[in-house]
């Protein structure tokens, strides 16, 4: 049997928890290892330059596939790069995705993944990013389908003055699984980040949250912050938070908080007073988190994609 | 008569690299009440911070003699114990310090010798009577949870236990209601009359100064002090504004007089 | 163009074959049979305990090292023996004790009489004498409180084979074990049903027994409505000789039953602390941990507790100060078993001159503990930035119907507050001191006042000399 770690947390704890790594094992690391051959598709932003990409990654029943992406931003310019991963709804495969990002010195990316799949597939994402002097990184995630999704983000805070961004949404049901690590390094001199994870988990899905904030040595005058919130819907659903901040650098703030738990009752009652009933209130407060990230995608044909998707999702589960 | 206090000879201050105080001369002697007054941005809290020597704020000239003893390397704790006091803006909330603990920790500091703790409790309450503040603040961790107007009485409840003999009192007044004002005035008066203490006030409202004897007020813009007159130069502001003198400095700047 | 393929760069970074795994870390010598038969022998244990420290020895030679954690090879564990060694020899006379500690003796100001009655204490005052002076307080309430070796072998013998080692097993962790196989001294305390003991109880002289050792055994049953505050290891620096402490303490908590456990420990700075701490809470019953880290080279320390019957509860406060050369981490454990527990875990930590301190904790939520709620507060504080200050914090929630909370802070003193405090006429170091001893506060108010005022000199001395 192989198998093999990935999503490692950057700092080991009790083995027991089961949060140190996650196991691609067997069937889905052959895959990742033959899909791996192929070639990256590249973009890049000359100084100065303005570029936007919308790529659709559409997979196909029983396909496995992967896909590289270089992006690289250079001086001055901005890169806006929107991915779609979507498959047929009842579709079985594997898609693993690359992408490397690199800003240089005060450039600006923006990265959007809207991952659509089918309720059998899987899917790997991996993200590592750089970023130069005064650069900035944005990046925004939906994870609403698949069976089970592992998806990485290692940005490298470089530059003085950089920035990073992440923000991520998911809606899991049935038994669907999303194991995350996001790791932010400040590596220089009044650098930023921000991890804010938002989600919602019902029936029996199952979440797995592991977000770094570190500050090496040099990192004076950084400043770093980790949010989730999970609403718990589903009755055997499972999740799992370790959100870490680790600190070589005394003149730094960091702060992490994360709220988890079943909808306000009195929020609840709220709606319910003004003539809804229950579930559909429950509901409306799970679509309105996964809606106020859909809001930030600035790419109206993949907005109306994620609408129709919710609609979707939500009539089934009507 | 009155002995020297404080002796401000052509100050020069700087923060990070950017000079916010051109050559300020004041002089305040025991006793007298001096208000600074100015716009926004004029420099008036600058003044307050590098006369208790707030690290980040550098003297790039000039001197401050207190007692005619030079300050200007001095840091802050010793500036206290000479007898400076700075009343902030918006004081610090230190979790975990009651604010009883604080007082008299500085108080001894200042004098040098343990008080005891009965002596201590009087005095207290004695200024939380003054200062219509329930007994319960003193035993609360310093400034922290306290409301604008509570944190200001705070202020003023250090003032009259640390009994220094100049007070710099900034912005004390600000986002006060008319009773807190109130308040807030006859602390500062009982200070003015059992210590004999000086008083700098930096306001840019007058609310404060009318219950207080005034014997100074000088207008501070752009990092200079344009005019200085007695206390009814506070109403000629009330009536003409700050643009009067703001406006007189640049033409005097340009050199073109009036 | 490029023609980097996608393998090439995913094989150095992201991955690690799990083929490579280097966590099979082999001791060559373990902790020789003999050695254990003759402790059972000194200790004159019953049968059942010498087999089963023969079991917890053979458990202790096949487990591995933790492969998370501060590096603990400044330990021999080839020669772990060593450690065992019953300790006969105690510092006796206030010329042996090491100069660090004696130096805190002096500025905490503690008088010379007093310092030489503390300096004899291995040898003059038994544990026996310590006790017997409180038992009588507390023995007319039926309470029972005596060191663990004379409750195995008097009248509460079976209760202590009923109780002994369930809760932390010899196979929990390589530690665990090692204390199973050698532990010795240690207190046995019951408190009967409805009895509520006024005053805390200390373990404060026991630990300097001769024999005792650094493998000390806490038991504590406190029965069904009863009510108990215990106090362990004070501030009192132990000049032990030896650099492994290994303890263990295991806590019931009866129905509707209170227990408070706070411990300042203060161990000189060449102990390697590996102390394992868990508590049992029945229904109603209330867990409360009070806990101060300030000495250790090395700690690992997590108290657990495991809210078994509906509506338990637990707080856990604690502070941990890492200075010069220490690398401690610390924490917290707790399993909601059952409805409507609740549990706050608090805690400050302060690393300074190059310190490591870690918090790092776990709470996980069962699909039974409808009705949960858990509150976790870690706030971090770095004075300089040879220092080094980890949060590493778990959950693990499988119900719906639970309330969670988390937050976490790191940071530094501002310097606002401290030019505050300053232009109140108080010196920098002062000012520096009174606003971590402030943030300390979580836990000095919840400890009796002796050692409120203990714990803020010690933060005071390790604060000395820290301009400049």
């Amino acid at each position: 049997m192989t198998e093999m770690k990935i999503n490692q947390l950057p700092v080991r704890t009790w083995n027991w928890l089961g949060m140190n790594e996650s196991l691609l094992k067997d069937r889905d690391l052959q895959l990742l290892e033959s899909a791996a051959a192929e070639k990256a598709a590249i973009l890049s932003a000359k100084p100065e330059e303005q570029i936007r990409r919308a790529f659709c990654f559409s997979c196909g029943e029983g396909e496995s596939k992967s896909q590289a992406v270089e992006l690289t931003a250079e001086e001055g310019s901005t890169l806006t790069v929107w991915m779609e991963i979507s498959s047929e709804r009842d579709a079985e495969g594997f898609f693993a995705l690359a992408t490397k990002i690199k800003a240089g010195r005060l450039a600006k990316v923006r990265l959007v993944q809207v991952q659509l799949l089918g309720e059998k597939y899987r899917f790997w994402n991996d993200i590592q990013a750089e970023c130069g002097e005064g650069a900035g990184v944005e990046l925004i995630q939906l994870f609403l389908g698949g069976a089970k999704t592992w998806a990485a983000f290692h940005n490298s805070l470089d530059g003085a003055e950089s920035s990073v961004s992440a923000e991520l949404g998911y809606w899991l049901r049935a038994d669907q699984r999303l194991d995350l690590n996001y790791v932010t390094l400040h590596k220089e001199e009044k650098t930023k980040s921000q991890i804010l994870a938002k989600g919602i988990l019902d029936e029996e899905a199952f979440k797995l949250f592991r977000g770094t904030i570190d500050f090496q040595t040099g990192s004076a005058g950084s400043e770093g912050a980790e949010t989730e919130e999970v609403l718990m819907l589903g009755e055997n659903a499972v999740n799992q938070t370790i959100p870490l901040i680790l600190c070589a650098e005394e003149d730094v703030q960091g702060s992490h908080g994360a709220t988890v738990g079943a909808p306000d009752e009195d929020v609840l009652f709220y709606l319910v007073s003004r003539g809804m009933e229950k579930p559909e209130a429950v509901n409306l407060l799970a679509r309105s988190r996964i809606e106020a990230l859909s809001a930030q995608i600035g790419n109206e044909a993949l907005e109306e994609k994620v609408h129709e998707y919710l609609e979707e999702m939500t009539q089934h589960a009507g | 008569m009155s002995e020297r206090l404080l002796d401000v000879e052509n100050l020069s201050v700087s923060v990070d690299g950017r000079e916010l105080l051109h050559g300020i001369d004041l002089h305040i002697k025991e006793g007298e009440t001096h208000v600074l007054m100015g716009p926004n941005g004029a420099g008036k809290s600058t003044l307050g911070y590098a006369l208790m020597g707030h690290p980040r704020y550098q003297i790039d000239g000039g001197q401050i003699l207190f007692r005619g003893k030079r300050l200007n390397e001095e840091t802050p704790d010793k500036r206290a114990k000479e007898g400076l006091f700075l009343s902030f803006q918006s004081p610090l909330e230190v979790p975990g310090l009651p604010l009883s603990t604080f007082i008299r920790n500085a108080l001894e500091q200042r004098r040098g010798s343990r008080i005891r703790l009965w002596d201590f409790q009087k005095e207290l309450q004695e200024a939380l009577n003054l200062l219509q503040m329930d007994g319960k603040y003193a035993e609360r961790e310093l400034n922290v949870g306290f409301s604008g107007g509570e944190k200001k009485k705070a202020e003023i409840l250090q003032l009259l236990l640390l009994k220094p003999s100049l007070a710099i009192l900034d912005e004390t007044d600000s986002g006060l209601d008319v009773d807190a004002v109130r308040t807030v005035s006859r602390g500062v008066e009982a200070y003015q009359k059992s210590q004999k203490g000086a008083l700098l006030i930096i306001t840019h409202s007058t609310g404060i100064l009318q219950e207080l004897h005034v014997d100074y007020t000088h207008i501070l813009a752009d990092g200079r002090i344009v005019k200085t007159g007695d206390a009814s130069l506070i109403g000629e502001i009330s009536k003409l504004g700050f643009e009067a003198y703001t406006g007189q400095e640049k033409q005097q700047a340009a050199g073109g007089g009036v | 163009m490029k023609d980097k393929t996608y393998v090439d760069d995913v094989d150095r970074s992201v991955y690690d074959i799990r083929n490579e795994d280097k966590d099979s870390y082999r001791i060559r010598e373990g902790l020789d049979r003999s050695v254990v038969e003759r402790i059972s022998e000194e200790k004159k244990d019953p049968e059942w305990m010498r087999q089963f420290r023969l079991q917890a020895l053979e458990i202790y030679n096949k487990m591995p090292l933790p492969d998370w954690g501060p590096p603990l090879d400044g330990l021999d564990m080839d020669h772990i023996a060593t450690y065992v060694r019953p300790n006969t020899k105690m510092a006796a006379k206030w010329s042996d004790v090491p100069k660090e500690i004696k130096d805190t003796f002096e500025q905490l100001g503690i008088p010379e009489a007093e310092r030489r009655s503390l300096a004899g204490v291995g040898a003059q005052y038994d544990s026996e004498l310590v006790y017997h002076s409180i038992r009588r307080e507390v023995a007319e309430q039926g309470v029972v409180y005596t060191d663990l070796e004379s409750a195995l072998l008097g009248e509460y013998g079976e209760m202590v084979r009923r109780h002994f080692m369930k809760l932390v097993t010899p196979s929990d962790h390589k530690f665990a074990a090692l204390h199973g196989a050698v532990w010795s001294g240690g207190s046995f305390v019951y408190v009967p049903p409805g009895v509520s003991v006024e005053i805390p109880l200390q373990s404060y002289f026991r630990l300097n027994a001769p024999g005792a050792g650094q493998f000390e055994h806490t038991l504590i049953i406190v029965d069904e409505g009863a009510d108990l505050h215990f106090i362990e290891g004070c501030s009192a620096p132990k000049y032990n000789v030896a650099n492994l402490h290994a303890g263990c303490v295991e806590l019931f908590v009866g129905k509707g039953a209170k227990l408070r456990y706070s411990t300042i420990e203060n161990w000189s700075k060449n102990m390697y602390n590996l102390n394992t701490k868990r508590a049992l809470v029945e229904e109603g019953g209330v867990m409360e941990w009070v806990s101060g880290s300030f000495g250790s080279r090395v700690s690992y320390l997590y108290p657990m507790t495991i809210l078994k019957g509906k509506g338990a509860r637990m707080e856990f406060t604690g502070i941990t100060f890492a200075g010069k050369g220490q690398n401690l981490d610390t924490g917290a454990k707790v399993v909601h078993a059952a409805p409507d527990t609740v549990s706050y875990i608090n805690t400050r930590s302060i690393s300074k001159s190059g310190g490591v301190s870690t918090f790092r904790s776990a709470v996980t939520i069962g699909k039974q503990a409808v009705g949960a709620k858990s509150a976790v507060s870690c706030q971090s504080l770095m004075l300089d930035s040879q220092s080094r200050s980890d949060t590493i914090p778990a959950m693990d929630i499988r119900t719906r119907h639970a309330d969670v909370g988390h937050e976490a802070r790191i940071g530094r003193i501002s310097d606002e507050a401290v030019f505050y405090l300053m232009s109140r006429g108080i010196p920098e170091e002062e000012a520096r001191a009174m606003i971590v001893s402030g943030f300390a506060d979580n836990v000095s108010k919840e400890l009796p006042l002796e050692y409120a005022v203990e714990m803020n000199n010690l933060i005071r001395l390790e604060m000395k000399g820290s301009i400049g």
